[in-house]
């Protein structure tokens, strides 16, 4: 019998929303946002394995080095089940929608419905824990997974973000693509797929969200069923993350691509930090990103009259196991232009020191976009498996806003955004425009 | 929910209960015919009014004033619905009792007013020139950028060609040759023309006294433009060319795309809507559809091969992104796919589960803003204004004889190909 009382209810005081979180015996951990006004139910179990993780102590001790996109690749092959069917025709009997997504640092599988959600769960926790890989459907599924990189190829917005990546980083593999290549994954085998899977698929290495009208106590009872006789001695997964020298390996790349407007992706690299830091840290990133180039800056205005961007800049941080950096995005007719102006924005800024005018409206918006964060189901989903990866709340992310000063955004800056540290990434059209 | 109903003649307001979002939505859509006349200078509107207005005429400012609302979203868009064109300018924003701000909805309802009502304009009624420059680019831009999505590229390309003589082949935003040709006085006199003959729908979601404040407030506001006659939505009627007509165009992309567009001759209305989404759901909506088990698990052709009814066209789009050495091949499946629905090969089951996965969508429509704001807009727009229990309903009841009649009363009209990669003989 699981004891819900050793659950942590987390009270979030300005949503007037709680979550439970729980680690199960096997080290699962559990988070239940109960929900009690939605007709949707969600649920999303994942593993704190991405692409990134291609090199590990596997299961037998031995260290070894896998193809590129075998992360995503081992994602596709979980939705086939023992008798040789894809999941998905249980989910729809139900009523219920399944999906999932790799990135760089997880691979999630994920439901929602409006019934049935019990059967649903116990369907996600049957597939995600029972992998059943044939040679015949491994071999299917690289001509499917094949297209996907193709179309990924023809997609100017991918391809300026992979290359602005492959130019900061050099011996990291957030420079490799998370679909992997034509080539890598015609590596994939059946062997290298069950070393992967039996390495990062440990309940210690994954998180199940639920949110909808549930109690925690009926979720824990489905998690034991399928988690009650799990290696409970098994260890989180040893990675093995080359260490990556803070200097970007290249300053500009291009691309040519048919398309009708050049697309930009400027890259910033900086210090990667532990996880929770460089979380934390993204954050106040993200905010300096917006003060210096967000819709209410002077920056802004100006590239706007003198025609170099004709919308606003898409505006990131990312920050991870052993990687930072920060991305300025967007449709310019004259690419090197604007990174001329972000340089000169940067200069500019350094020497006179941070201009704070819009601090407290951004601190404003960056409260509004952790209260929106809440009302998309999945989103809140996602948010909640990376926070509980990081041993993080959402109430940290409030303290963290609500405590922030210009100050301390000020000497962050003054540290950072250096010119060396950026790269230029643009896809042209390959007619020339 | 709050009842549709008629502030002026012309004007509706409807309301949705959004106690259970933190966020709060005042959405405007003004909706006029499409035609090759207008469609650019109305698509112009959306971008002169979301950069300020008269108390405001400062775009970085007033980019500083949302902020200062806790991130107000404020967004203004131009979309087509078979042959309608639809300007929609919305207000979102976080709930005051969030952030402590008792006013918030207050706020936010006159900015989105005073932007549909104040726009920035000289004393000659009309847009400055500098400003009209500026989005004339950022339109230009926008229409441009839709070459980098290859698959929605080929299939609006697609949709052009089906239509071809009719007002639905019109882009949403024009063309790029329309928006040049455009001056500062078309498109000031678009903005009067657009208020004073649109039908208006005006949909709120929010706390039902955020809901009261935002009827008042658009009743008055609304009032000023009153008059006797608006466009009045009326059920469509198409005659479409009923041959096949194919056309390819060579590109340097990876991946080939091809998209075919069946297009439906009954006519428009609920229950013949509904069929439709079921037809399409077993057809190629879903990872169990034939076109997802056969063409793409089975045949191991593609990453994406799926059908979506368009309400607007009555039509069903099929695209897929394939070598081209199998694009034959994938084509071939497809349309022997679609005439093995058309001959009733599916079966009960596959009826059961369609109808389950749409119910389910339907059910959980109340938990997200924008799909009750999309059904409720739609709804107005193909004069079908049911309730989401009488949709469910009606796909409760659809049966075999039905989607099998449905089926055989789309043709196959278009087929367009978006051909990259090399040819193997």
């Amino acid at each position: 019998m699981i004891d819900v009382k050793n659950a942590k209810e987390v009270t979030i005081k300005r949503l007037k929303e709680r979550y439970f979180e729980f680690v199960h015996k096997s080290g699962l951990k559990v988070v239940v946002c109960p929900t009690e006004d939605r007709a949707t139910y969600y649920a999303l179990l994942g593993s704190a394995y991405g692409s990134i993780n291609n090199s590990f102590k596997s299961t037998n001790g031995e260290v070894v080095t896998v193809p590129e996109g075998i992360a995503h690749f081992l994602e596709h092959k979980l939705f086939e089940s023992k008798n040789g069917q894809d999941v998905f025709k249980y989910f729809a009997k139900n009523g219920a929608r399944v999906n999932a997504f790799t990135s760089h640092e997880k691979t999630c599988y994920h439901f929602s419905c409006t019934n049935n959600f019990f059967s649903n769960l116990e369907l996600l926790l049957d597939f995600v824990t029972s992998p059943c890989f044939s040679n015949e459907s491994i071999e299917k599924e690289r001509g499917i997974i094949g297209q996907e990189i193709g179309m990924c190829e023809d997609d100017p917005y991918y391809q300026a973000d992979c290359n602005a990546l492959n130019a900061m980083y050099g011996a990291h593999p957030i420079a490799q693509s998370i679909l992997g290549t034509v080539v890598s994954i015609s590596k994939i085998t059946k062997e290298l797929l069950t070393n992967c899977y039996n390495t990062y698929y440990v309940p210690c290495n994954m998180v199940l969200v639920v949110v909808g009208d549930v109690e925690l106590a009926d979720i824990l009872r489905v998690v034991d069923k399928f988690f009650f006789s799990c290696d409970f001695a098994a260890k989180p997964p040893e990675n093995f993350i080359p260490k990556e020298p803070y200097a970007v390996r290249e300053r500009i790349v291009q691309k040519d691509l048919p398309i009708a407007l050049p697309w930009v992706e400027i890259g910033i690299k900086e210090r990667a930090g532990t996880r929770a830091d460089g979380f934390l840290n993204g954050f106040k990133y993200w905010m300096l990103l917006q003060m210096l180039f967000g819709e209410a800056s002077e920056f802004c205005s100006d590239c706007y009259r003198l025609d170099i961007i004709r919308e606003p800049l898409w505006l990131s941080s990312r920050a991870g196991d052993g990687f930072c950096y920060l991305d300025i995005s967007g449709a310019t007719p004259q690419p090197e232009k604007l990174y001329q102006m972000v340089l000169d924005e940067l200069r500019k800024q350094h020497l006179h020191g941070l201009n704070k005018a819009n601090f407290q409206r951004i601190k404003k918006y960056a409260i509004a976009q952790y209260v929106r964060r809440w009302e998309d189901t999945e989103s809140l989903a996602v948010g909640l498996f990376d926070l509980s990866c990081l041993g993080l709340g959402f109430n940290d992310i409030d303290e963290l806003i609500a405590n922030l000063e210009a100050a301390s955004l000020d000497s962050m800056f003054a540290k950072t955004f250096q010119e060396e540290q950026t790269v230029l990434s643009v896809v042209k059209s390959s007619s020339g425009g | 929910m709050f009842e549709r109903e008629e502030l002026h003649r012309g004007i509706f307001f409807s309301g949705i209960d959004g106690k259970k979002f933190k966020t709060s939505c005042l959405n405007i859509n003004l909706i006029l015919p499409l035609t090759h006349q207008d469609v650019c200078k109305n698509a112009m509107l959306p971008y002169m009014l979301r950069r300020g207005f008269k108390g405001c005429p400062n775009k970085q400012k007033f980019n500083e004033m949302l902020m200062d609302l806790y991130g107000a979203d404020m967004q203004a868009s131009s979309f087509n619905f078979g042959d309608k064109q639809i300007i929609t300018v919305s207000i979102e924003f976080i709930n005051g009792e969030f952030v402590n701000e008792k006013d918030m909805a207050t706020k936010a309802i006159k900015l989105l007013l005073s932007v549909v009502f104040e726009p920035i304009m000289d004393d000659n009624k009309l847009f400055p020139e500098e400003n009209f420059r500026e989005h004339q680019r950022e339109l230009t831009n926008e229409i441009l950028l839709e070459l980098n999505d290859k698959r929605s590229y080929a299939i609006n390309k697609c949709n052009e060609l089906a239509f071809e003589g009719t007002n639905c082949e019109i882009p949403a935003n024009g063309t790029v040759e329309g928006v040049a040709a455009l001056s500062r006085q078309d498109v000031s006199a678009a903005y009067f023309h657009l208020l004073e003959s649109a039908q208006i729908e005006i949909v709120c979601i929010g706390h039902e006294s955020d809901i009261i404040a935002a009827k008042n407030s658009c009743k008055e506001a609304f009032g000023c433009i009153a008059v006797a006659e608006r466009f009045k939505i009326e059920p469509q009627s198409f005659d479409f060319r009923s041959r096949l007509r194919e056309e390819s165009v060579q590109m340097d992309v990876v991946q080939t795309k091809l998209v075919l567009c069946f297009i439906s001759k009954v006519p428009r209305n609920l229950k013949n809507n509904v069929v439709a989404l079921v037809l399409s759901e077993i057809y190629g909506g879903s990872p169990t559809s034939k076109l997802f088990l056969n063409v793409r698990e089975k045949l191991s052709l593609c990453y994406y091969c799926a059908s979506a009814f368009r309400r607007g066209t009555n039509s069903l789009c099929v695209d897929i992104g394939v070598d081209l050495s199998n694009l034959a091949f994938a084509k071939e499946n497809i349309i022997s796919e679609f005439t093995a629905m058309q001959n009733g090969d599916f079966g009960e089951e596959d009826i059961r589960t369609a109808q389950r996965e749409l119910k389910s969508a339907f059910k959980s429509f109340t938990d997200s803003m924008d799909d009750m704001l999309r059904y409720r807009v739609v709804g107005a727009l193909d004069l079908t204004h049911a309730s989401l229990e009488e949709y469910m309903a009606i796909v409760g009841d659809i049966t075999k004889e039905d989607i099998v009649a449905r089926a055989k009363n789309f043709e196959l009209t278009t087929a367009y190909a978006l051909k990259g990669g090399c040819e193997i003989d």
